[in-house]
């Protein structure tokens, strides 16, 4: 046993100092920025996110649709009132050998919540009764997350969340192992223990990390021994690592589409759960006027910009909903390109003379691209456009402020449902840090959209869903520009692979060598 | 020599006081909370008050100065705000391999750039002078990163001979680009500064006595050319190996190299205060150590250097 | 001013430097006079033509957005060439003050200047530029500021170095014994002295700035768009060089060529007007000083 996981590792090692050697059963993957914890309570990022949630397992995950399956726990119960959630264990072990019970998920939802903890996704678990007076440093109510027996664990909320299954499904709400926490002390982020199909074996920073099967993992893939993520920045280093046959899956590039749509290999194609946006500043003159706000809308080719800079990936947005998710507003598109009409509208609104903006974005050579096209648009009409570049966390201080016109952003989803597009982004209560950074207030999305958590009816709530999102999209809060698409390509040695719906389902359990 | 040396090494104490001292304070100069990037896209205020309680940032700036003193005076450079990991651990687990990178490039910077040097300035291979100065010439005007791209694109993609990146377990394939990137601007200037060193020394009178004297090219060369066309050479190789060692961020980040150059920009760019300040600080003391060594080695190569310092 | 026919003489004798020359005196003029070659500018998108390549329309091809990159280069140098003299200007008026304070006064005022210029040596260029960009807004003059702002020390250094050894000279003893003030000893009698090796530094240090901002704005921390700037169109050209590789290649080569003349240039100032002050920029490394800071420290 010793001997075969010497000669494994060995194997691992001297795996990427060959390129020809595709017997090693690892898959090899590439990833622009190092994850940085693996800690399920801290991590936040999109690295983090996704080997976070390769280690530990949840009480429910998302499939590669999307669709939320059992985990952890093999089945729920929900109370008509949609308050008690009763969910009931199947047997599952952590990689450390222990079996995993009911206790496990209390010490680790709690620690979520736990304000010492200070993470930053302890809204996950907001609903709870009592969550919140305890992250605001109150006592814990026992009542709210109980055991009643070792593979029986009981939620109770306060009030009724349509989407809860889902927030249960991220990477936060995994379940960590009460006493390697402990003896890590401060590590854990690095030293991870979890009950999900990989483990980690090595990790060397600014290199990358070596997850191995988790042998006592119910998710574990018998066929693949291991995952090796690199860290590599440069997305032309990514590419040459793949072309040499180091990697098996390689995230392609816009740029370079052209070459591989036309190199004879299999591209998949994915639309992300995710949408790209300018946003606007709604509290400050012009942007305060609806006028202003559609020409700029009319304004700017984003068919062209699609076409010529994203080289086809992506898909203009008529609403901030991907189409993965709504069926709403997607039919009328109310602000084709018609420059024309921009300049009429800002004629109506008294800036026949045009005027000055800025806007913001953080510092990526492909914004940068994408905000140059932008301004050249936005010139035409007499617009001219500052663009202010910043690193993320001045940035986000600046628009959170409310400082700039208007700035550039993405949201990317972290679990597969409208709410995730429509409150955070929209709800008044939401203005600033919460998510909606453009400042919009509308009474009336407001109240459809408490009323649409409040559901227990799945059609009725994407009913309400599609009429908010048709009621934000005339408002025009946004640029809307639109929704990417995820292109890869996969080694000829592996079989089974999809781009998942989200990024945190990518979990390698049903794929195979060839 | 012992006095001076001491006198030096005294001195190295403020230059490093004052550099931890505005690096703390051009932290909380510099917008940017730290707390706010760690926040995540959708938070409340109670989050973000809990985060910086957490990494101590809800006390006076000042407190936070002395208490941060108080644990470098225990050698203990805190933990990372972003990955909660002790900042000594990370630089312990990237130094050597920028040590490694440092070293390789300074040893092929050295033997390639003296080579063409002494070849660029011998009489017997007149024909060779002009190219390779030349080639040196380009070698210190193409920018790093520009240079690092063409290697990687003609040895990587093209023929397929080398990794792109990678640090690969410390083989010497994944060492060779990276090395020959980072080399590229020193050794050129090496072969420069030794070249014009060994023709002026050639001028010299004690050359000339010993070439009358029917002492062969090599003789001359060996024994006493290579003195004193030695210390631009030590200089370059004190001043550039002390900035390879504070890790090469162009070359790191093109080649992935897991160096401490891209650990410290990417602080910076997340506002990491405490391992900004660590590996500053620890940066800091390399350079100056490095350039304490190399000022001491001239006393070494040449007495009149020596002399000099007296004054 | 036979000494300044001698300079010209042995300036244009030496072929490689008076090439160099010619080359920035060129791109030099092209950039003054852009408006006058491209009229339209190097902003006008049009995407209907982009990523075209190299042809008679384009010699130097079409960038994503359809703009021409042979005049995106021309802009470019401006911006890599206007940092680049506004630094060293910068650089040289704070050197050349500390320096000769330094160096004239001696004692306790040197020691604290040296200090200073030990710490300046010893921080990363890049934190302080990052530092400054978040604070002012970033951009070309945070940039030539900063860079400007690093660069100080090693020509404190340099000028403090020759102060020393000028002060002692008989004449200047004389002057003083005549009773000459501090400021017109140091402007009449020592600054002059200092004039050679200075213009020689100031020269191989703008070769030095205009790749340090190159790599700035590689890194992303250059000047904003839609301002062309050398180190950003190769940075933004990465992604495409498989597909379409002229957008690294043309703003690569002139910019290193435009580096390169800087070096000859300078080399030759040097030669022709002290042979002997190559000796001593040898040995003290002043050069390798700025480009160990500059280049290899980002």
């Amino acid at each position: 046993m010793k001997k075969n996981l010497l000669t494994f590792l060995l194997m691992v090692m001297l795996a990427p100092a060959c390129s020809d050697n595709t017997q090693v059963p690892v898959i090899r993957l590439a990833l622009q920025t190092e994850p940085t914890t693996l800690d399920p309570a801290l991590a936040l990022d999109y690295s983090s996110g996704m080997i976070t949630s390769m280690i530990h397992s949840n009480l429910l995950r998302f499939d590669e649709d999307g669709k939320i399956v059992p985990s952890l726990a093999k089945d729920w119960s929900i109370t008509e009132d949609g308050l008690l959630y009763t969910f009931r264990l199947s047997r599952n072990r952590f990689s450390n050998g222990r079996l995993l019970n009911s206790r496990d998920i209390i010490f680790s939802f709690r620690r979520l919540l736990d304000p010492e903890t200070a993470s930053p996704r302890w809204w996950v678990l907001g609903a709870l009764r009592g969550a919140e007076e305890y992250h605001r440093g109150g006592s814990f109510d026992k009542n709210s997350l109980y055991a009643p027996d070792d593979s029986t664990v009981v939620i109770r909320l306060e009030y009724p969340a349509a989407h809860f299954l889902s927030l249960l499904s991220m990477p936060s709400a995994g379940i960590v192992c009460e006493e390697e926490v402990i003896s890590a002390g401060g590590d854990y982020g690095r030293r991870p223990c979890g009950s999900g199909p990989w483990k980690l074996s090595e990790w060397n920073e600014g290199e990358g990390l070596l997850l191995v099967q988790n042998t006592s993992s119910s998710d574990c893939n018998p066929e693949i021994e291991g995952i090796s993520i690199r860290i590599i920045p440069e997305s032309m280093t990514r590419i040459a690592e793949f072309e040499t046959g180091n990697l098996d899956i390689l995230e392609v590039p816009r740029a370079e589409l052209d070459i591989w749509r036309s190199a004879g290999v299999t591209l998949l194609e994915k639309e992300e759960l995710s949408v790209v946006y300018i946003g606007l500043n709604n509290d400050k003159y012009p942007f305060s006027d609806i006028r202003v706000r559609k020409a700029l809308n009319m304004a700017i080719d984003v068919d062209m910009i699609i076409a010529k800079v994203l080289f086809g990936a992506g898909q203009r947005s008529c609403g901030p909903v991907p189409p993965g998710l709504s069926q709403g507003a997607k039919g009328e598109d109310l602000y084709r390109y018609d420059p024309e009409k921009a300049r009429e509208l800002l004629a109506d609104a008294g800036l026949a003379d045009g005027f000055t903006m800025e806007i913001w974005q953080r510092e990526n050579p492909e914004s940068g691209r994408i905000l140059e096209s932008v301004q050249g648009y936005l010139s035409k009409v007499g617009i001219s456009v500052r663009i202010i570049t910043r690193e993320w966390g001045a940035l986000k201080e600046a628009v959170d402020k409310g400082t700039p016109d208007a700035f550039y952003l993405d949201w990317f989803a972290d679990y597969p449902d409208p709410e995730n597009f429509l409150t955070p982004l929209f709800h008044s209560s939401n203005r600033g840090g919460g998510g909606n950074r453009s400042g919009y207030s509308s009474p009336g999305v407001d109240s459809l959209l408490e009323a649409a958590a409040l559901s227990g009816d799945d059609r009725l709530r994407k009913e309400i869903y599609s009429e908010a999102e048709r009621m934000i999209y005339e408002d025009a809060p946004w640029i809307f520009l639109w929704f990417p698409v995820r292109y890869e390509v996969v080694s000829y040695r592996l079989d089974g692979y999809r781009i998942p719906l989200i990024f945190n389902s990518r979990q390698f359990i049903d794929t195979r060598f060839r | 020599m012992a006095g001076y040396t001491l006198k030096r090494i005294l001195l190295l104490f403020p230059t490093l006081f004052g550099v931890v001292t505005v690096t703390f304070f051009l932290m909380y100069v510099i917008p940017g909370d730290p707390a706010l990037a760690l926040a995540g896209e959708r938070y409340d205020q109670q989050t973000l008050d809990n985060i910086r309680k957490e990494l101590g940032l809800d006390q006076p700036v000042i407190v936070q100065y002395f208490k941060y003193l108080g644990r470098l005076a225990r050698f203990d450079l805190g933990r990372s705000f972003t990955t909660g990991r002790a900042v000594s651990d990370s630089i312990r687990e990237r130094f050597p391999k920028t040590v490694i990178l440092a070293l390789s490039a300074m040893l092929l910077a050295v033997t390639g750039g003296v080579l063409a040097g002494i070849l660029g300035a011998w009489g017997r291979f007149p024909w060779l002078g002009r190219p390779l100065m030349g080639l040196s010439l380009v070698g210190v005007s193409i920018p790093v990163f520009w240079l690092g791209l063409i290697l990687i694109y003609i040895f990587s993609i093209k023929l397929s001979l080398l990794p792109p990146s990678g640090y690969g377990g410390g083989s010497v394939r994944y060492l060779i680009l990276p090395a020959v990137t980072l080399s590229f601007a020193s050794m050129a200037t090496i072969a420069r500064v030794t070249r014009s060193g060994f023709l002026e020394a050639g001028n010299e009178d004690f050359v000339r006595t010993a070439r009358a004297k029917g002492l062969g090219e090599s003789a001359i060369v060996g024994k006493h050319l290579f003195r004193n066309a030695l210390i631009p050479v030590v200089t370059i190789v004190g001043t550039d190996f002390g900035s390879y060692l504070s890790g090469a961020v162009l070359t790191e980040s093109i080649f992935g190299w897991p160096g401490l150059g891209r650990y410290v920009v990417q602080a910076v760019l997340k506002r990491d205060f405490p391992v900004i300040q660590g590996s500053v600080l620890f940066m800091a003391v390399i350079f100056v150590l490095v350039n304490l060594v190399v000022d001491i080695s001239y006393g070494f190569i040449d007495p009149r250097v020596r002399l000099k310092e007296k004054d | 001013m036979d000494g300044w026919r001698r300079f010209i003489r042995d300036f244009s004798r030496n072929r490689m430097a008076a090439g160099g020359l010619v080359f920035l005196i060129l791109i030099v003029l092209a950039a003054a006079f852009a408006g006058l070659i491209f009229p339209d500018g190097a902003d006008e998108i049009d995407l209907d033509n982009a990523l075209r390549s190299p042809s008679a329309v384009h010699p130097f091809g079409t960038d994503p957005f359809g703009r021409d990159l042979l005049a995106r280069v021309i802009y470019g140098a401006r911006i890599s060439l206007g940092v680049g003299f506004l630094a060293r200007t910068i650089s040289l008026l704070l050197g050349l003050f500390f320096g000769t304070v330094a160096g004239y006064f001696g004692g306790r005022t040197d020691s604290i200047i040296m200090r200073l210029a030990d710490i300046t040596f010893a921080f990363p260029a890049l934190l302080l530029l990052i530092a400054v960009m978040a604070v002012v807004s970033p951009g070309m003059i945070s940039l030539f500021t900063v860079l400007g702002a690093i660069g100080w020390a090693s020509m404190a250094r340099l000028v403090r170095s020759r102060v020393i050894s000028v002060k002692e000279y008989e004449y200047v003893e004389a002057a003083r014994a005549a009773g000459a003030g501090h400021l017109k000893l140091a402007g009449k009698y020592i600054l002059p002295q200092c004039v050679s090796p200075v213009i020689v530094v100031y020269t191989l240090g703008l070769g030095m700035i205009v790749m340090a901002e190159a790599s700035l704005s590689f890194l992303g921390l250059g000047v904003q768009p839609p301002l062309p700037s050398w180190g950003r169109m190769i940075s933004n050209g990465i992604v495409f060089m498989r597909s379409a590789p002229w957008l690294t290649l043309f703003p690569g080569l002139v910019l290193t060529a435009t580096i390169c003349s800087f070096n000859l240039v300078g080399d030759g100032i040097r030669d022709a007007l002290d042979p002997g002050s190559k000796r001593i920029a040898a040995r003290t490394g002043k050069e390798g000083m700025i480009r160990g800071r500059l280049q290899q420290g980002l």
